[in-house]
């Protein structure tokens, strides 16, 4: 399937976010450019305190009270979700935009069965099917372009019973059944983010945040939640920003990555190009540092200095007193975008002249 | 040669309930665990979460007691008895997964790094135990400076530097690495590695790698054991288990690891099933539940450890050809003749 | 001490307290009372509490506030601020005089009550088994009593001197800091600094006295700052209940004692003593509020 149909689900352009703390105002994210087409899975890459959370709480208009947004517009679909109101975000976080966490012990409610809080996301949305005529896959598909149809309460209920034990079918949990009738802390962490995957894509979102949702799983597991979102991709009609620390997730489930540094993007790619030809120097830099289990290496690269404090950050591009091809202006002068073909994006001196 | 011995050791925690708190059962979260390293090597034992790795480093260096079973370091019965283990501490160190959390937020980096060379008298007075500790400040890579410093004024991988210096601060000849980069960024997880790994040249440090990072234990370790609910089910060199592991569980493990390459195709089918719980261990081969080549013999009898070539052990009845998706043959278990396993340590 | 580190933290703090002007207020508050505590004696004479003038008991003049009709008015010459109490002192200055001796009788209550919980606790969390059965039980039964009841008691069989009320007092105190600090400790010991300190091979003495007190004891300074408002009222409610050691002791439960018969009639005798009390405490309150906040979410950053 195509993904880069230009045809984009969420902009974020110029978007600037800072915190007001005691000892200054940290200054998050500095002019960051997102866009995440129709269809495809963008990976948010960085490691902590570059920003890539903060850019996920600043869509979702879930920033904490000393967070403010000083720049920027973030287009869902065309309207600019900052000019939202409280209300207005909430019905945009429960029916546009669907999240996924990194610890579903604490996102999932440990006084619900898992029923009770899947039927609670079906029921989200107005439009309901009066009949199970259509598969959970083409329900799923089917999104915000159905009317709302009137459906009695407790009709709605059973649909939406039925639909969940479907839709916990596809997410590949034995004993769907079973599940419904269990609560959070009776089933494991993979079972557990299993279902809130359910859950977001009960309500057929347009876009699916999913913040480092295998950070907290053993591998084997995290192999098997990886290997369901790659599934689900083509059946779902919702876009994914995957947000992960891991370049190596990013390279088995990703269309496109972003790269992302104290708070700015520093390099955005389709992820073969970014592996082919890495073009800024610390995404690079962060390649060589990763092992390979296929080629074991004597040494790992590693980057010298430490990651910026972001009340003061470095003039110029903020990676520059770590860049091992820093230039003069580099260190004055914040490097524009510059599009290297093939859509690949990179903020970096070295390749504007 | 070998530094450390560790003999059929067992931990287990009881489950008690009730008002009288009965024991009802336990939970075995190592379950007879052999294993032997030689001095200067680096024995790598990962494993998912409840599969006792952390319980058996700790077993190890006496911070929790086991159940039965013998460690022998350096030759000495550790387990016998506190007051043996008391004149061995020194030797044997631990360094913490958590940075965070591994050093006292009250006390300075010097107060954290005299205090042991004090304890242990290995510096004469004050000012010695200072010098000390600046060396050892310098040696992981900080400054001089640092040492005025408090731990939350640095960074994770600034902070598992000063632990690394701490744990060397009492001398000691033998570390367990308890997953010492799972909380740090990848970038900084490289330059503690290789630290790591330079100071094990330069101090001829014997190391217990503890991770569940196959990709970090690949890089630290010659040797490599797998555990799985409380036992060793695979232990071999380390390029045997990452290229030809024998272990269903130890293959699907690996093939599970991400790989940094968009053009990388995943051939095997992945292990189904959730990680077990160390609660209600199943009879006969733990791994049955979850394994794709299960067979009635696998129910009934709990495998042991046999031969699969030199310095190769598996825990499994049979021989499979995963490409294949077959089982090849049952093994045969050798008349052990007790030979000594002598371990030599390859660096490139 | 690093200066640096400290400094920061001084910022934090200062931080807090422009932000909530009730922690501002009850950090002022409890700086004046000090204060007065200190200067007390150069304020007022304190001989004056134990000259009595029987023919000026009772009486108001101050025209600020009107009382109603039963007041009597005081002799020509004389103008007390706040009125005069049954031995015809000046109420105001008695006011001051008692400050110090509520605010020093409080601060010894906590200090002693702190150690003495501390050490306990400490002790009953670190060790377990049978010593921790034996110390809980111990603090269990003295929990049980009411407060005040207990106090009474212990005042009414060992008698009415001073240092028997505040040993009195201390007993119905000191049993809050043994649960609180052993809760503290038995979190505390789980700590992977705490195991990296076994490994290193210190002593579990000087792991519990160096490492893990000085990090628990955050809650234990709320709970004392906090404290020292309920012991004054604890201690002034004894006074009140007839328990002085004096009848002329200058001390705010007992200088309200005095205006229990006299509620129509002198009732700035309840009314003064007992604002201060309530201002006292509120004070208290507020600073041990504060220290909260700025010591709790700072260990979590």
């Amino acid at each position: 399937m195509a993904t880069n149909q230009n045809e984009s689900i969420l902009q974020a352009k110029n978007l600037s976010v800072n915190f007001r703390t005691y000892r200054g105002e940290v200054k998050a994210l500095q002019n960051v450019d997102l866009e995440i087409f129709r269809h495809e899975v963008l990976a948010l890459v960085g490691e902590s305190g570059c920003g890539k959370s903060v850019t996920a709480l600043t869509i979702l208009g879930l920033l904490p009270p000393n967070g403010h947004v000083t720049e920027g517009e973030i287009l869902l679909n065309g309207t600019d979700l900052l000019k939202k109101t409280g209300d207005e975000m909430r019905y945009v976080r429960s029916r546009e935009i669907a999240t996924i966490f990194q610890d579903p012990m604490t996102y999932l409610n440990p006084v619900l069965t898992i029923a009770m809080q899947l039927k609670e996301s079906f029921l989200v949305r107005n439009d309901f099917p009066l009949s199970l005529d259509q598969s959970i896959e083409e329900f799923l598909a089917t999104n915000s372009s159905t009317e709302p149809t009137r459906v009695h309460g407790r009709q709605r209920e059973g649909i939406a019973e039925q639909l969940s034990v479907e839709l916990l079918k596809l997410v590949r949990l034995p004993d769907p059944e079973r599940v419904m009738k269990q609560y959070p802390y009776e089933l494991s962490g993979g079972m557990r983010q299993r279902c809130m995957i359910a859950m977001a894509l009960a309500r057929r979102p347009a876009l699916l945040i999913a913040d480092e949702i295998t950070t907290a799983l053993d591998v084997t597991i995290q192999a098997q939640v990886l290997s369901l979102l790659m599934g689900l991709r083509d059946t779902m009609d919702a876009s994914t920003l995957l947000i992960t620390h891991d370049l190596s997730i990013a390279a088995e489930t990703a269309n496109r990555i972003a790269v992302m540094y104290a708070g700015n993007i520093v390099e955005v790619a389709s992820t073969r190009e970014l592996f082919r030809k890495p073009l800024h120097p610390y995404t690079r830099l962060l390649m060589k540092c990763i092992p390979d289990v296929r080629k074991p290496k004597v040494r790992l690269e590693s980057i010298r200095g430490n990651v910026p404090d972001l009340i003061d950050p470095p003039n110029g591009c903020r990676f520059n007193p770590r860049c091992p091809k820093v230039m003069d202006e580099c260190r004055t002068v914040k490097p524009a975008l510059k599009n290297c073909g093939k859509d690949h994006l990179v903020h970096c001196f070295l390749y504007q002249h | 040669m070998e530094l450390l011995v560790v003999e059929d050791l067992k931990t287990w925690f009881p489950i008690k309930e009730g008002i009288t708190q009965r024991t009802i059962g336990h939970i075995k979260a190592v379950d007879g665990v052999n294993l032997r390293v030689g001095k200067g090597e680096t024995y790598g034992l990962v494993g998912e979460s409840g599969c006792g790795k952390t319980t058996l480093a700790k077993s190890i260096i006496q911070l929790i007691r086991p159940t039965s079973g013998l460690v022998r370091f350096d030759g000495i019965d550790i387990t016998a008895n506190q007051a043996v283990m008391k004149t061995i501490r020194r030797r044997m160190q631990i360094i913490f997964q958590d940075p965070y959390a591994s050093l006292d937020p009250r006390k300075t980096v010097l107060s954290a790094l005299t205090e042991p060379i004090r304890i242990h008298g290995l510096a004469k007075s004050n000012s010695d135990a200072t010098k000390v500790a600046s060396e050892l400040i310098v040696k992981v890579g900080l400054n001089r400076e640092h040492l005025h410093r408090y731990p939350h004024e640095f960074s994770g991988g600034q902070r598992q530097r000063i632990a690394i210096a701490r744990a060397l601060a009492v001398e000691p000849e033998f570390i367990i690495l308890d997953e010492p980069t799972s909380f740090l960024d990848v970038s900084v997880q490289a330059q503690v590695l290789d630290l790591l790994k330079s100071l094990q040249r330069e101090l001829q440090l014997t190391y217990v790698f503890v991770s569940h990072n196959l990709s970090v234990v690949q890089h630290m370790s010659d040797r490599v054991g797998v555990m799985y609910l409380g036992k060793i089910v695979e232990e071999a060199t380390r390029d045997t288990v990452y290229k030809s592991a024998e272990h269903p569980y130890s293959h699907y493990l690996i093939t599970a690891i991400p790989v940094p390459d968009p053009q990388h195709v995943r051939k095997e089918k992945l292990l189904g099933g959730d990680v077990p719980s160390p609660v209600n261990i199943p009879s006969g081969c733990r791994f049955r539940p979850r394994c794709p080549y299960v067979t009635e013999r696998c129910k009934i009898e709990e495998p042991i450890l046999y031969s699969a070539g030199k310095l190769h052990l598996v825990a499994c009845h049979y021989k499979i050809n995963f490409n294949k998706n077959q089982v090849l043959k049952p093994r045969r278990a050798q008349t052990r003749t007790k030979r000594k396993m002598r371990i030599t340590v390859q660096r490139p | 001490m690093d200066l640096r580190a400290r400094s920061d933290d001084a910022r934090y703090a200062l931080h807090l307290v422009r932000q909530n002007v009730l922690v501002l207020a009850g950090t002022l508050l409890v700086i004046f009372y000090l204060v007065i505590s200190l200067t007390a004696n150069y304020l007022v004479e304190p001989s004056i509490a134990y000259k009595f003038d029987f023919a000026q008991s009772y009486c108001w003049s101050n025209s600020v506030i009107s009382w109603g009709k039963n007041i009597e008015p005081c002799p020509v010459g004389i103008n007390p601020v706040l009125g005069t109490d049954g031995f015809g002192r000046d109420l105001l200055k008695m006011i001051v005089l008692a400050i110090p001796v509520d605010i020093s009788v409080a601060f010894i209550i906590v200090a002693a009550s702190t150690i003495l919980g501390v050490v306990l606790g400490a002790v009953a969390g670190e060790i377990g088994g049978k010593v921790d059965e034996v110390i809980l039980r111990i603090t269990d039964i003295f929990l049980a009593f009411p407060g005040l009841l207990l106090a009474l008691v212990f005042a009414a069989i060992f008698g009415r001197t001073m240092q028997n009320l505040i040993i009195a007092v201390l007993l119905v105190w000191w049993p809050v800091y043994v649960r609180l600090i052993r809760g503290q400790v038995l979190s505390e010991r789980e700590k992977n600094y705490v195991e990296a300190l076994r490994a290193l091979g210190t002593s579990r003495t000087r792991v519990l006295f160096n490492h893990i007190i000085p990090n628990t004891i955050y809650p234990i300074l709320v709970q004392s700052t906090l404290d020292v408002g309920g012991v004054i009222l604890t201690f002034s409610a004894l006074m009140f209940l007839g328990f002085s050691p004096n009848p002329a002791l200058p001390e705010l439960g007992n200088l309200a004692a005095d205006g229990i018969g006299h509620v129509f009639t002198a009732p700035w005798l309840i009314v003064f003593p007992g604002l201060t009390i309530l201002v006292i405490t509120l004070a208290f309150n507020l600073i041990g509020d504060g220290l909260r906040d700025i010591l709790d979410p700072r260990l979590r950053r």
